[in-house]
C-alpha cells in the first residue's frame, strides 16, 4: 500500500517539475552590435522593379486631405497638409580637442559655408520652408535695389514682405575626430558624425520627429586610402597628404560633410515620405492632388493604397511625376488581390472615381532612385 | 471660299448646341454652370466663377438661354418671365456679379479646381441710393435721442441738459455725413480723415468743438418725444434742422486747425534735412518759431556687416509736454554697414507707406489733442505802461472766451502772459483788445505778431 502511495508521489512530484520546466522565459530581444561603421544612404527601388511581395504600405503615411486647405502660402490653416513649418538652420561644430597630428588643421576647419550648401539643398526637398541667414547676400541685393529701384519702391515691398518668422530650429551638429595610423609611411583617418534637431526657439522642446538618427563619415568614404598616405622622416613630413595643411584637410571634410548632407536628405525624405490623394484612375494612370507644393520629387515610387475604416489595403506601386500643384502617375504593378482586379477592371472600362466612402492615396517609400545622382 | 464658309458654319452649330448644355435651369428658375480654373485656392474659385458667370451672362444676352428654357416644357411662366427680364437687362448692360449666387463645394481635377455656381433666382429690382450730403436742401433734418441728468450745481435742470446731448448728437451725426462726403471728394481731407485713429473719433471731436464755439449751427429743433429717467434723468428725442453751410466752414475751420500745424524740427543730420522735406510734402508746415516741436533722434544697430536704423521722434510743446510719439521699425530692412548707410536707411524708412500713415497718425492725434487740450501755449508780452491795474492782469486773461491756463510773470517793465487759447491768432488779438481795455492806463497799440504764439504789445 505504502509503495503505491510513493510512487503516486512520485509520480505527482515529477509531472509538477516537468510542468515548471515548461514555463521558459520569454525571448522577446536579441542582442545586437552596436556599430561605428559609416553610414549609407537608402533610396527607393524603380517602381518598374518592383514585385508583388514588395507592395506593402510604409511608414510614415499620412491620409489628410486638402479639405481644410486654403492654398495661400503665407497663412495656410494648421490642419492642412500642405502647411510646412517654417526654420532657420544652424550647423555647429563641437570644437577638436587635443593635440597631435593634424589636429590643428582639423581645428581650423570652418563649416560656414557648409550652412549656406544645407540651405540651399533643404530647400529644394519642400518639407520645410527655410529662411536664410545669408545676411551678406541679402543686405547688398537690397542696397543695390535702393540704387538701382529707388526707396519708395524698396520700402513698399520690404513692408509688403515682411521676413518669416520661424517655427522651428533645425540644428546640425558635428563631431569632427582625427586619427593617424602607421610610422614612416602613415595615413590620415578623419571621421565626421552628424546629428540633428528640431527645436521650438521658446519652449525649447527638442521634437521627436523627423528621427534621422545620426549619421557617420569616414574619409575612407570620399577618398582612397592612398591620398590620405603620407611619408615621415626624422618626425617631419617629407611627402604625401598634407594633414597640416588646413586647406587640404578642408577639402576632405567638405566631401565628407557633403555626403553627410546627402544621407540626411534621403533619410529625411523616408521620415517624411510626399503622400497624395488619388482622384482617380484610368487604365494604368492615376492622377493625385498635390504634386511639387507637397514635396512630390520626379520619378517618385509611390505605393497606392486604399484607406477605409482604419484600415489600409495596398493596390500597386507607381512611378509618379509631379507638376506644380497636381501629379500624374503610372501603376507598373497592381497588387495581386480582389481589390486590386476589382479597381484594375473599373478604371480599364472608363475613369476610376474612389466613392465617399472609401479614399485612396499614394505615399512615396521613400528618396526616388535617380535623386542621388541627379541632385546630389 | 463657298465651301470655307460652310466649313466654318458647320463647325459653329454644335458648339452652340454644346455651350447650351453646359447651362442648366432648374424648375424654381436657378441657372446653374460648372466651370474649371487653373490653381488651387480662393484666387482660382475666384477666376472659375467669373468665367461661369461670363458664361451664364454671354447666354442670357444672346437669347439662347431663352430657347433653351422654352424648350423645357416643366418650367411655370413665371420663371420664364423671370428669365426674359434677366436677359433685357442684361442688354441694358446690368452687372452678374453683384446678384446673388451659391457656389458649390470646390473640386479638384488635376491642377484645375471647378465649381458649380448658381445665379439664383431672385428679386430684379434695384435699390434707390439713400439722400445724404448731395441733396440739394440747405438744411438737414436729423432725429436723435439725448440724455441728461440735473446738475444742481450749474443750475442745469435735466431736460436742459438732455436737449444740449440731443443737440450735440444731431451735430455729430450731420458731421459725420459730411465727413464721409468729404472723404469721397477731396483727398486732402480724406487723408486726414482716413489717418485719424478713429473717425468716430474725429466726428465726435469735430462736433465736440462746433458746440462749444458757436450754436449757430442748428437752425430749428423741436421735442418729439421726452421721457423721465430715475433718478433725476431725462431723456429726449429731438428732430433737429441742421444748416449744412455754417456747419461746414466751422468743421473745414476745426480740420485745419488739426491738419496743417506748424512745427519746429530739432533733429541731428541728416535726418533733420530729411525729416524737414518729408513734412513739407504731407503739408506740415515748419518754423523754427512754432509752439510744437519734433524732436527726432537715431540709431545705428550694427551686426556682422550690416545695419539698421532705429528711429524716435517726439512731438512737444515749448513748455516741454509731449503729446505724441513715434517709433519706427527697425527691422524693415537691414543695408550692408558703410558711409552712406545712416542716409539710405532714413530714406527707405520715411518712404514706407505703412510707417508714413503711422507717422502721420501720431501727428494728427497728437494736434487733436492739442486742440482738445483748449488750445495751444501763447506768449503775450504786454510793456507796463500800457497797465493801468496789472494785477488784475491774470483774473481779466482767464475771463477771456477760448483761453485757458494763464499765467503771469513780470520782468524788466514788460509783462509775459502764457495762456492756451482755442481759437486762431487773429481772434486772440481781437479778445486781448477788447478784454485788456478796462486795465489798460491808455489806449492800447497795434500788437507785433511774431509768429502765432507770441504777441507783443509794446
Amino acid at each position: 500500500m505504502n509503495r503505491t502511495v510513493n510512487i503516486i508521489f512520485s509520480l505527482i512530484a515529477a509531472s509538477v517539475l516537468t510542468a515548471c520546466q515548461s514555463t521558459q522565459q520569454a525571448q522577446q530581444t536579441q542582442t545586437g552590435n552596436v556599430s561605428n561603421r559609416a553610414s549609407n544612404a537608402q533610396i527607393a527601388k524603380s517602381a518598374y522593379n518592383f514585385e508583388d511581395q514588395d507592395i506593402k504600405v510604409p511608414a510614415f503615411f499620412d491620409t489628410q486631405g486638402l479639405a481644410n486647405c486654403n492654398f495661400d502660402r503665407a497663412s495656410e490653416a494648421d490642419n492642412c497638409p500642405l502647411k510646412k513649418p517654417v526654420v532657420r538652420m544652424y550647423f555647429s561644430g563641437t570644437d577638436v580637442g587635443g593635440e597631435g597630428q593634424g589636429v590643428q588643421a582639423l581645428r581650423e576647419y570652418d563649416n560656414n559655408q557648409l550652412l549656406k550648401m544645407l540651405e540651399n539643398q533643404f530647400a529644394g526637398i519642400n518639407r520645410f520652408r527655410i529662411v536664410t541667414r545669408d545676411d551678406a547676400v541679402i543686405s547688398k541685393e537690397q542696397q543695390l535695389q535702393l540704387e538701382q529701384q529707388g526707396a519708395t519702391n524698396v520700402a513698399t515691398r520690404a513692408t509688403a514682405n515682411r521676413v518669416l518668422q520661424p517655427d522651428y530650429v533645425v540644428k546640425l551638429d558635428t563631431l569632427r575626430t582625427v586619427k593617424n595610423e602607421g610610422s614612416i609611411t602613415g595615413w590620415m583617418d578623419y571621421t565626421l558624425e552628424i546629428t540633428s534637431a528640431i527645436i521650438d526657439p521658446y519652449t525649447r522642446e527638442m521634437l521627436a520627429y523627423p528621427n534621422v538618427g545620426k549619421i557617420r563619415v569616414k574619409s575612407e568614404d570620399v577618398r582612397d586610402r592612398s591620398e590620405l598616405k603620407y611619408v615621415m622622416a626624422n618626425n617631419r613630413h617629407v611627402s604625401g597628404f598634407r594633414y597640416f595643411d588646413s586647406a587640404h584637410v578642408n577639402a576632405v571634410m567638405n566631401d565628407m560633410a557633403s555626403r553627410g548632407i546627402d544621407i540626411l536628405l534621403t533619410r529625411m525624405l523616408s521620415e517624411m515620405p510626399a503622400t497624395a490623394q488619388v482622384f482617380g484612375i484610368k487604365g494604368n494612370q492615376i492622377s493625385l492632388d498635390r504634386g511639387q507644393n507637397a514635396g512630390v520629387l520626379p520619378n517618385e515610387t509611390m505605393i497606392v493604397f486604399q484607406y477605409s475604416a482604419g484600415f489600409v489595403e495596398p493596390i500597386g506601386v507607381a512611378n509618379v511625376n509631379p507638376s506644380r500643384n497636381s501629379a500624374m502617375g503610372e501603376i507598373t504593378l497592381w497588387k495581386d488581390s480582389k481589390l486590386a482586379d476589382s479597381i484594375a477592371k473599373q478604371a480599364e472600362a472608363g475613369v476610376y472615381r474612389p466613392d465617399s466612402n472609401t479614399k485612396i492615396f499614394a505615399v512615396s517609400v521613400g528618396t526616388p532612385a535617380g535623386f542621388l545622382e541627379s541632385r546630389t | 471660299m463657298i465651301l470655307r464658309a460652310l466649313l466654318v458654319a458647320c463647325s459653329l452649330v454644335p458648339a452652340v448646341a454644346e455651350a447650351q448644355q453646359h447651362l442648366q435651369i432648374s424648375l424654381a428658375g436657378d441657372i446653374s454652370t460648372q466651370n474649371c480654373a487653373y490653381g488651387r485656392g480662393d484666387s482660382a474659385i475666384q477666376e472659375a466663377k467669373a468665367q461661369a458667370l461670363a458664361e451664364i451672362s454671354r447666354q442670357v444676352k444672346s437669347g439662347s438661354l431663352l430657347s433653351l428654357a422654352e424648350s423645357q416644357q416643366s418650367l411655370s411662366s413665371e420663371t420664364i418671365s423671370y428669365l426674359q427680364t434677366l436677359s433685357s437687362l442684361q442688354q441694358e448692360g446690368m452687372d452678374l456679379q453683384g446678384l446673388k449666387t451659391d457656389i458649390s463645394a470646390p473640386v479638384l481635377q488635376g491642377s484645375e479646381t471647378c465649381i458649380t455656381v448658381t445665379l439664383l433666382h431672385q428679386s430684379l429690382s434695384q435699390g434707390q441710393s439713400e439722400g445724404g450730403w448731395a441733396t440739394t436742401d440747405e438744411v438737414i433734418s436729423v432725429t436723435v435721442v439725448g440724455e441728461g441728468w440735473e446738475d444742481r450745481q450749474r443750475g442745469v435742470s435735466a431736460r436742459k441738459s438732455a436737449e444740449l446731448d440731443a443737440l450735440r448728437r444731431a451735430i455729430s451725426q450731420v458731421v459725420g455725413t459730411w465727413l464721409t462726403e468729404q472723404r469721397s471728394q477731396h483727398s486732402n481731407t480724406a487723408e486726414l480723415t482716413t489717418e485719424t485713429t478713429s473717425n468716430f473719433e474725429l466726428q465726435s471731436f469735430v462736433a465736440q468743438q462746433l458746440q462749444t464755439k458757436s450754436a449757430g449751427t442748428v437752425k430749428a429743433w423741436s421735442v418729439l418725444e421726452s421721457q423721465p429717467i430715475q433718478p433725476n434723468g431725462m431723456k429726449v428725442t429731438i428732430r433737429a434742422d441742421v444748416e449744412k453751410t455754417p456747419l461746414a466752414v466751422a468743421s473745414k475751420n476745426i480740420l485745419q486747425q488739426i491738419g496743417s500745424p506748424r512745427v519746429a524740427v530739432v533733429a541731428p543730420q541728416p535726418l533733420a534735412d530729411t525729416l524737414r522735406l518729408w513734412l513739407s510734402e504731407q503739408g506740415i508746415e515748419i518754423s523754427s518759431a512754432a509752439n510744437l516741436t519734433l524732436r527726432a533722434s537715431h540709431q545705428l544697430i550694427k551686426r556682422s556687416g550690416t545695419a539698421r536704423l532705429n528711429l524716435s521722434i517726439i512731438l512737444e510743446d515749448q513748455a516741454g509736454n509731449a503729446y505724441g510719439r513715434w517709433q519706427n521699425r527697425p527691422e524693415l530692412i537691414a543695408l550692408p554697414y558703410s558711409d552712406q548707410v545712416l542716409r539710405d536707411l532714413i530714406k527707405v524708412h520715411l518712404s514706407t507707406d505703412g510707417q508714413k500713415k503711422e507717422f502721420h497718425q501720431q501727428l494728427n492725434s497728437a494736434f487733436m489733442r492739442v486742440v482738445k487740450e483748449e488750445g495751444l501755449i501763447h506768449d503775450i508780452f504786454i510793456s507796463s505802461q500800457y497797465l493801468s491795474q496789472p494785477d488784475r492782469l491774470n483774473s481779466v486773461l482767464s475771463t477771456m472766451g477760448g483761453a485757458s491756463a494763464v499765467s503771469v510773470s513780470h520782468s524788466d517793465g514788460i509783462y509775459k502772459a502764457q495762456m492756451r487759447f482755442t481759437g486762431t491768432t487773429g481772434e486772440l488779438v481781437a479778445a486781448l483788445r477788447q478784454s485788456l481795455q478796462p486795465i489798460a492806463g491808455r489806449v492800447m497799440p497795434q500788437p507785433t505778431i511774431n509768429n502765432d504764439f507770441n504777441i507783443r504789445f509794446d
